[in-house]
Parts: C-alpha cells; structure tokens; sequence
C-alpha cells in the first residue's frame, strides 16, 4: 500500500515530510514513471508521498513592475503559458515539455527538482539567472539555481525541505535562439538542447547568455566564455566562435543511453553553438 | 451497375462514427465497469529462455484483493492458440519459456494494484537457458531447438523461368544486403478484453480486437466448449493494424477462463509496456537481392533470399513469408525470378501481422536496389521503373495476368507530371536536398493466404432505413462509412439512414478475418449483394404500389420513383411497410466470394490474388547537416484503387498508412538487448507524433477492378511499404551513401556524414 498525505499548509507539509520521511509529490509525472519499474508492475514507493500541489505558496505566482517574476514551485506548465509577459525563454522551453496532457499536470518545481540533465526548464531557467526559494524545518533560504542543481538527479535540497518558489530577476529583453532536439517532435525528451539570449546594440554585443542541455551532467553555462563576447563586435564573435566552440568542447560531455549516442549529442551540441555564435547574433 | 451516375459512393462523406470518437462518447473496452468485476494481469517470464520448473501461488493469494491465480494446469482446454494448425503458442506456459514477455501465470483481484501486486508476490522459478537471439544463431549448426520441429518456422519459394542462368549472361548485375528492424504497432488503445459469464453457460468477451470470430474460436478451444457458447463483442477499437489478433486471443482466453472459475466480469487491459513486450511486432529482416539487367535497363532477373526474425513463436508467420515471397520482386515485368523466404524462431517477442505483412521490408530492399541500378546504368531512377513496370496483360512474378486494373504506369505519370519542389537558396551550404522516388504492389484480400469469403446481412426497416451487419470490423480505417455509402447507394436512401453495425459473433455471419486490405474490396462486395437482394425484393413491392413493371422504378433519395414520370414516387418508408405486411423479405444474407487461388505450392506460379493495389510515390527531403534533422518537404502517393469509394477515407487511410512507414523508416526501432525489450515505452520508442506529420498528397488513379464494389480494391495496407521504401532512396540520394538498414535515423545520417561515407555534403573540418 502507498501512504499519501495532502497538506493543507506549508507549515503542515514540512512537518509532515520530517516525521513520515516523506517524498513530495507534485505533478507526478516524472515521480510515477521513475517509481513504476518493469512494464505493468506496480510503482515502488518505499516511503510516503507527501502532495504538495495545493499548497497556496507553491500555487502563488507575482510579477513586480521592475520586471522580476516569483513562481510557485506547484504551478502546472499550462498554466505558467497563460501568464502575460512571462520570460520568453522560458515560455520556449515549456512549450516543448511533453504534451498538453503533460503540461497540465506537471509543474516547474517537478521539473527543477527532478533535476534531470535534459530537464528542459533549466537551460532557460540558468539563463534567466534564476534562484530558488527553499523552505525547511530550519526556515526559508535563498539559493541560486546554479548551485541549487548538484547533478543528475541531485539537488542541494536537504531532507524535510521543499523548493516553493522560483525568482527570476529582471531581465532586459533579448533576441531568443532555442534548439530542442528530440527523437520526434512533440512529446519527447530532450537529446539535447542549446539555449542563447543575446543583446546587441549598435553591433555590440551588450549581454550574452548560453545553456546547453542533456549534454554533460549537469546543464552546461561557462560565464568566461559569455563574457568574452561582451563588448564586441557581432562579426568579432563570430569570426572567433572557434575559441569559443573549444571552452564548450571542454565542457560538453554528454552520455549514451537510450536516447541517442554520446558522439551525436556532442557534434549536434557544438553545431547548434556555432549556429547561435555566427548566424543568429546577426540582426 | 446501378445504370445510372452513382450518387453516394465517390463522394466525399464523413466517417459514420467519427463525432462519437472525437467527442469522447466512444466507449471502448476499459471504459467499462461492470458490478463485480475483476482485474486480471499477467505475471511475465522476464527472461527470454529458460524451463519453468514451477510457479508457487501461496505468496500471492495471501496479497489483500487477491480473488485467483491460474497457472497452465487450470485452463480447461489445449493451452494452444495460434493462426495455423498446427498451434505453438501457449496461453500459459508449461515447459520452455521461449521469450520474455511469456505469460506464466494469471492473477485476478478486486483492483488492478492488487492484481499487479499478487503478480509480483509469485513464486516463479525458471531455470536459464541461454536464449537465441539472433536468426544466425538460430540457423547455426547444432543449435538448440526452440520448438520441437526446430528452428525454421517456414519456408517457401517462388520459381519462375531461371534466374540463376539468366544472372549469369545480364550485361549488368547489382547485388546488396538489406535489413530492416522490428517496428510496434503503437496504437492508442492497447489490448483490452473483458468477459463476463452469462447466467445461461454462456459467456460474452468484450475485446478490442480484429477478428473477432477467431477469438471466439480459440476461445471455446481453450475452455473447452462449443463455439457457440461463447459471444465475442468487438467493442470501438482504438486501432490495430494486424496486431489485436493473437494477444487479444490468448488475453480473451485468460480473461474468460477466469470468469469461468470465479463466476465475476474479469477485464483485462494492457498497459504500453505489456502491449510492446507482450504482443506480436512487425518481423525483423534480412533480405538480400541480386538484379540482372540490360544495358538498356530491361530486368531480365531477380535473385531474392529473405529471412524474417519471426521471434518465439509462429503467429502470422507462414503468411508473412508468402506475401513476402510473392512481392519481392516488385511491381515489374521480370522473366527470371528465384525468391526463397524463411521465417526463424529466435528468443524473442514474437513477430506477426502489422500493416504490410512482409512487403514493407521487401520494398524497401528491392526499391533500394532498383535505384542502385539506376545508378550503374546512369539513368533516371523513375525511368527504369518506367521501363520495367507492370502492364495489363503482363505476369506477375508468379505468373498470373491481370487484363485491367494494373495502373502502375498511370501512378509513374502522375509523378512525372509533378515538379519537384524549388529548392531555396541557402548559401550557407547547411541543408542537403534529396528525392527519393518507389514502386509498389500490394495483394488484395487473403488470395492464396486463406479462405476469401464475406457474408453480409442487409435489413430494411418499415422506415425505410437500412442496418447492415457482416464480419469485418472497424478499426479506425472508415470501412463502416464505406458500408454505409455502398448501402445507401444501392437502395437510393440518405446516408444517414444506414447504420452498420457493431460486430458480435451471435449476430452477423463469420467473414474471416479483417486483414489484407479486403474490407472495402471483398467486404463492400458482400454488402453490394446484400443490398441489391434487398432492393429486389422491395422493387416488387413498388411494381405492385405503382402497377407497372420493376424495371420502371428506380430509388432515389428515399423514394421509388417511376423512370417515365419522376412526379410519381412514394416513399420507401411506405414500400418497406407494405413490404412488411404481405411478408417481401426485408432482409438478406449475400456472400461474396474471392475466385479461388490457383498454384503451384513448390514454385508458387499461378494465380494468387484477385488484385492488386499498385503504387508510385516521391518524396523529396531537406537534411540539416548539422544536426541530421530530416524535413520532409513533399510527399506525393500515387495509387491506382481502382474506384474511390470515400476520398475522405482514402486520404486518411494513405496519411495514416504513409505516417506507419515514415516512423518505421527513420525514427521506430526497439532496442533490445540480452532478449529483454529496453524502450518499451513511448518516450523511448518514439512513434511519430502530430508534429511528426509528413505532408503527404494523395494521388488517385482508378483502373476499375472486375472484383471490387464499383471497380475498388483497397489501400490500407500499400502506402507503408511506399513511404519507407522512398524515404530510404531520398536520403540515400541527399547524402550519396546508399543506406541499407531501416530505421535511418537522423544519427545515423550525422554518423554518415562525418565518417566521410557521405559522398554529398560530407564533413570538411570533421
Ligand atoms: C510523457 C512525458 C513527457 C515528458 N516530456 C518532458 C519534456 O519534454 N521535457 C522535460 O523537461 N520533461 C519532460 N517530462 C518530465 C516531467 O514531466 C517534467 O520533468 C515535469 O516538469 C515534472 O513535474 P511534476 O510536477 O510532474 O514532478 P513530480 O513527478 O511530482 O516530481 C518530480 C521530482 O521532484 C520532486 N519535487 C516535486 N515538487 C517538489 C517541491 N516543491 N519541492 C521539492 N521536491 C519536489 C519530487 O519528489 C520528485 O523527485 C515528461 C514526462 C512524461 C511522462
């Protein structure tokens, strides 16, 4: 038998997670799928569900006029669509998560805590600088998202606490590239994914912001690299992408499963770089 | 014919039952919840070999909800099911485990959980053998016997003249090896049966299936009662595509046995991964073939050796060989044809029907290679197959002519008439464009595979609406509507006014099968039949009304009218009710019987089938070299069917059948390893998707077959074979490398462009 709890409050779920030990449960859709082993048996669970999905502040959603957005851990992806203004990266990303039926049920906090290394929310999500807010038996903390995804899998969230929300700072409004490469196109998980924001101003490359998914443990941002662009001229980039292309090189280090290969992943990763680096800072 | 413009059929209707589909009031199978009912799962072997050495129930019937377990020892009957005596397949198992998904015991509860939990909880003890996983290992010498006649399921070959000599002297000879993956039907639905044991020894099975006379067949053999006893319903059924034969029979038996023994509705209903693992796939292959041909590009000879991985057990096999056998040669005039076409027992799941049948994997293989001739002979690819191509009164591979009905040709002009897309600039010299071009025949109906008989029922009402019953099913593929319009044309009623009705074994007379793409062309038949006695019968009747002769009267709309004064008419409604009261049959049961298949069973000359569908389609691709992303830019499906009976239909059945062999071609393969099926779900097996669409245009050419309602013969079954077949040449002509496995995935593509075996757009900076 599986024991489930749904608590009313936030303050009930976290005690709820500290005296069950409990495994929160949002949209279910990664969580049902991971627990469920062999095709038809029955899901493993080996310890209690706690239900956060109705919790108010996982549910609650703001939009400051300076620009910065808090987004409950608890939102359904289709829901996150409907919003006025969202950040155009993310609205991308959630766009190509699953299928509609998927988007109803699954939610952003699910996703970053799933902490999958083709978890498409978080290319757009590092680019935008996000962070998350974390409530525990100790109180709230802040953290960036950078270093709130630890690995596959892993997340810098300690027993008994739960992700809330997710802010994202203001961000100056950029030219989007977002290359989602999947085994079909609709309802697949990512093989990989190459997300690019970038300013320009007068040719210059004012901000620039690179993410790449599915293709190394974790999602793969190099800071040295994005601000050696800054400053420069769009054709200065782009007659230089291949020191660029080298820092990412490094960095990229995707596996094989059953998903695709690890060689494919890589070169279409690169690709996908070069294309943003040369074509797309272009006006 | 009707002797007058046909007014229903040809036109463009909607499915009968499509709003009740797309609104969700469909109900199918395991939408049912019925006062009492269990849930019954099957516990799987999860290993591909092994013995069975015992399975302990205790365990599982201690779980809470757990009502029953039934292992082998507990079905009344033969524990045998299968296409063709005699049958391998056991419902349960009772000695050799011969793959995976081998169902070794039954457990039925108050829910699905608890059922799934008793499943788990099982004591099954399996000694390991090591399994045969490849048709090498399975031929090789010594090798161990998966079944006790060995390891060839069967074996056939056609013969006509004498390819080897003819080989010998052609002035120009390609040979090449082709394989081509297991590919799952991935329908919506997966199998579902429910069986509810009646208060008077009867017992109804609600299934999702295809034939629904053969699960009442097996059924009562397994439970070990008179066919009669036992009433299959075929409920809406989410697709199937030749796969909801053998599993919805061994889920039926399983599923009734223990309705039987606990006297409670027991349902069944397959998740993905049961229906991946559990139920037959399309046959893996390895096809090699060598062409002979003048410098001219006349074929003077084709040399084909076929081997299908047909997996643990026979199923559809024996068929799939003969299509196979019959079609590999192609849809051209060829002198000199040798085919020999096997079908191996391996370890694994177990291969059957799937749209196509075994010409999906021979058109590709042989359509491969009628562009790698081209190429040696430098010349247009669609023009050799110009040259070669069936022409009425021409034999086929196995002899036989067919005066009418041939139109490949006509499809090639269609094609040729057609220009290829532009091809935008792109300075950037990232995309690579390609067109592939392909032939196809496809056999009509069961032809030498089986009996080709249908019985239909057409009834009049006193309202003068009509109900139509036969054997054939609805599987999504419009063939009700085709029923409905054939009905409706013949009497001269509104279309609305006819319904055809849901299949039950008690109700309307056993049509075999609902395979081969005979439904419209051997079905429709039978319902023509049907409804012209009807109309007879009901034409006396208004000869009578308006006192003059039969012959004056035609149907129309709802009215019988008179030729000479079309002013003077009465309603049908009130024929059918005179009709009724002095006692003019409104009701007939008409058969319509294919002419029997005639031929040689050693070299398989003679004739075979009562048509064929033929085909000619192009398709023209983009490939990002950068990331081996395949656009299709344009998909041109040229048949000739002989009579358009729907267009609606025909377009969905082409897009649908055309969508099957995209996915088979470039994205579909299941990854196995160590006898165990690894993606068998959809995210890691990935079907087609919506966006997935390719822009496929439906080209119609009609050379009216003597055989078929109206001229129409079918095409379910031919726009598979077509697609993968020009899919394979259009990438194999972007990139200049020949690719002789399917799927070409688009790694597989990266993978050729930067090993430099691309002769076109190859990597420079590697
Ligand atoms: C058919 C299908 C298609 C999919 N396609 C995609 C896709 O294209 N791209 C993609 O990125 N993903 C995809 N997914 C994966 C999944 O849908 C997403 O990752 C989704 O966002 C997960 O959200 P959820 O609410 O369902 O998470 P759940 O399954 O409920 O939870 C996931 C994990 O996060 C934990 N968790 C959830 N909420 C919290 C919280 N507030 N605090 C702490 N821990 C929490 C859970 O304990 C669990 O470990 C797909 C899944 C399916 C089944």
């Amino acid at each position: 038998m599986v024991t489930a709890y749904r608590p009313a409050t936030l303050q009930e779920a976290l005690s709820m997670l500290k005296e069950t030990d409990g495994i929160p449960l949002s949209g279910g859709t990664d969580l049902m799928v991971r627990l469920r082993a062999a095709p038809g048996t029955p899901a493993r669970f080996s310890r209690p569900l706690v239900y956060v999905g109705s919790l108010p502040e996982l549910l609650a959603v703001e939009h400051s006029e300076g620009g910065s957005w808090s987004i409950g851990a608890g939102v359904p992806l289709s829901d996150l669509l409907k919003l006025k203004g969202l950040p155009e990266a993310l609205g991308a990303a959630i766009r190509e998560i699953g299928s509609p039926a998927i988007r109803n049920t699954a939610t952003l906090g699910g996703n970053i805590c799933n902490a999958s290394p083709a978890a498409d929310s978080l290319p757009a999500l590092l680019c935008l600088n996000a962070s998350a807010r974390i409530a525990g038996p100790g109180g709230e903390r802040l953290q960036s998202l950078e270093d709130f995804i630890t690995g596959p899998g892993k997340t810098a969230l300690k027993s008994g606490e739960l992700l809330v929300s997710i802010l994202i700072p203001p961000a100056p409004p950029m030219k989007l590239f977002y290359r989602k490469i999947g085994t079909r196109r609709a309802n697949a998980l990512s093989k990989l994914s190459v997300l690019g924001m970038v300013k320009i101003e007068n040719d210059t490359v004012k901000d620039l912001r690179l993410a790449v998914g599915a293709a190394a443990p974790k999602v793969v941002r190099i800071p040295e690299a994005e601000k050696s662009c800054i400053g420069r001229s769009v054709s200065q980039v782009a007659a230089d992408h291949h020191t660029l292309l080298s820092m990412y090189r490094e960095k990229v280090r995707p596996i094989t499963d059953q998903r695709s290969t690890a060689g494919y992943r890589e070169r279409t990763a690169l690709r996908l770089i070069e294309e943003f680096l040369t074509k797309e800072l272009s006006p | 014919m009707t002797g007058k413009e046909l007014r229903i059929v040809g036109r463009r209707v909607r499915k009968v039952d499509g709003i009740e589909l797309v609104t969700g009031q469909a109900k199918f199978t395991a939408d049912m919840k019925l006062p009492g009912m269990l849930y019954g799962f099957a516990r799987r072997a999860g290993q591909p070999a092994g013995k069975l050495e015992g399975v302990k129930k205790d365990e599982a019937l201690k779980i809470p909800g757990v009502v029953d377990v039934l292992t082998a020892e507990d079905l009344p009957g033969p524990n045998l099911i299968g296409v063709l005596p005699p049958f391998d397949q056991p419902v349960l198992a009772t000695g050799d485990i011969r793959y995976a998904g081998e169902s070794v015991a039954f457990v039925v509860a108050e829910t699905r959980e608890a059922a799934k939990r008793g499943a788990a909880a099982l004591d099954v003890r399996i000694t390991e053998v090591p399994p045969i996983l490849t048709v090498d290992e399975a031929l090789g010498d010594g090798a161990r016997k998966i079944h006790e006649n060995g390891n060839i399921t069967f074996s056939r070959k056609l013969i006509k003249g004498d390819a080897d000599k003819a080989l010998a002297e052609a002035p120009v000879v390609v040979e090449n090896t082709y394989e081509t993956s297991f590919q799952d039907h991935a329908y919506l639905e997966p199998e579902t049966d429910l069986a509810v044991p009646g208060g008077d020894g009867r017992i109804t099975v609600y299934a999702s299936c295809q034939s629904p006379f053969h699960l009442r067949g097996l059924i009562a053999a397994n439970l070990s009662v008179p066919a009669g006893r036992v009433k299959v319903v075929q409920s809406n059924t989410g697709g199937s595509f030749g796969g909801k034969d053998d599993v919805a029979v061994e889920i039926g038996i399983l599923a009734a046995a223990a309705a039987l023994r606990t006297g409670r509705p027991v349902l069944v209903a397959h998740e993905r991964g049961e229906s991946m693992v559990g139920s037959n796939l399309r046959h893996a292959s390895r096809i090699t073939i060598t062409t002979g041909a003048t410098k001219e590009g006349k074929i003077v000879a084709r040399k084909i050796k076929i081997i299908l991985d047909g997996g643990a057990y026979a199923s559809e096999s024996p068929f799939v060989v003969m299509k196979a056998l019959i079609h590999a040669a192609g849809p051209y005039l060829i002198p000199h044809v040798f085919v020999e076409s096997t079908a191996v027992y391996t370890n694994k799941t177990y291969a059957g029907a799937f749209r196509g049948f075994g010409v999906p994997q021979v058109t590709f293989a042989s359509e491969s290679q009628m562009d790698e001739l081209a190429a040696k002979l430098g010349m247009n690819p669609l023009t050799l197959r110009k040259i070669n191509a069936l022409r009425p009164g021409d034999a086929t591979a196995t002899g036989q002519v067919f005066k009418q009905s041939v139109g490949l040709l006509q499809a090639i002009e269609i094609l040729e008439k057609e220009r290829l897309p532009e091809k935008p600039e792109d300075p950037s010299d990232r995309y690579l464009y390609g067109t592939g071009h392909s032939c196809m025949l496809q056999g009509i109906s069961n032809g030498a595979e089986g009996v080709d008989v249908v019985g239909a029922t057409v009834q009049v009402s006193q309202d003068g609406s009509a109900l139509v019953g036969l054997g054939l099913t609805e599987l999504g593929q419009g063939s009700r509507t085709v029923y409905a319009q054939i009905a409706a044309e013949e009497l001269g009623i509104p279309l609305e006014t006819v319904t055809v009705r849901q299949v039950d074994t008690d109700s309307v007379h056993d049509s075999g099968p609902t395979v081969a793409s005979r439904s419209t062309t051997v079905g429709g038949m039978a319902v023509l039949k049907a409804a012209r006695e009807v109309k007879e019968s009901l034409l006396d009747m208004a000869a009578l009304m308006l006192q003059t002769d039969k012959k004056e009267i035609y149907f129309q709309d709802g009215f019988a009218i008179l030729s000479k004064n079309p002013d003077a008419r009465i309603p049908l409604r009130e024929v059918a009710t005179a009709a009724y009261w002095t006692g003019h049959p409104l009701m007939h049961l008409a058969f319509s019987k294919a002419p029997e298949a005639k031929y040689d069973h050693d070299t398989h000359q003679g004739s075979i089938y009562i048509a064929y569908n033929f085909g000619a389609h192009r398709m023209s691709i983009r490939i990002d070299r950068w990331t081996g992303e395949v656009r299709v830019l344009e998909h041109l499906a040229a048949h000739d069917v002989g009579k358009v009976i729907n267009p609606v239909g025909l377009e969905g059945q082409v897009e649908g059948g055309s969508l099957i062999g995209y996915g088979y071609a470039h994205m579909e393969k299941i990854e196995e390893s160590r006898g165990i099926i690894r993606n068998a779900n959809f995210a890691d097996y990935a079907v087609p998707s919506i966006k997935d669409r390719i822009p496929t245009r439906t080209l119609v050419v009609e050379e009216a077959n003597p055989t078929g309602p109206y001229g129409a013969k079918g095409v379910g079954e031919p726009p598979v074979a077509a697609t993968a077949a020009c899919f394979a040449n259009a990438v194999s002509d972007a990139l200049g490398v020949r690719f002789t496995r399917l799927p070409v995935t688009r790694q597989d593509i990266l993978r050729a462009l930067q090993s430099g075996a691309a002769t076109h757009g190859g990597d420079k900076n590697g």
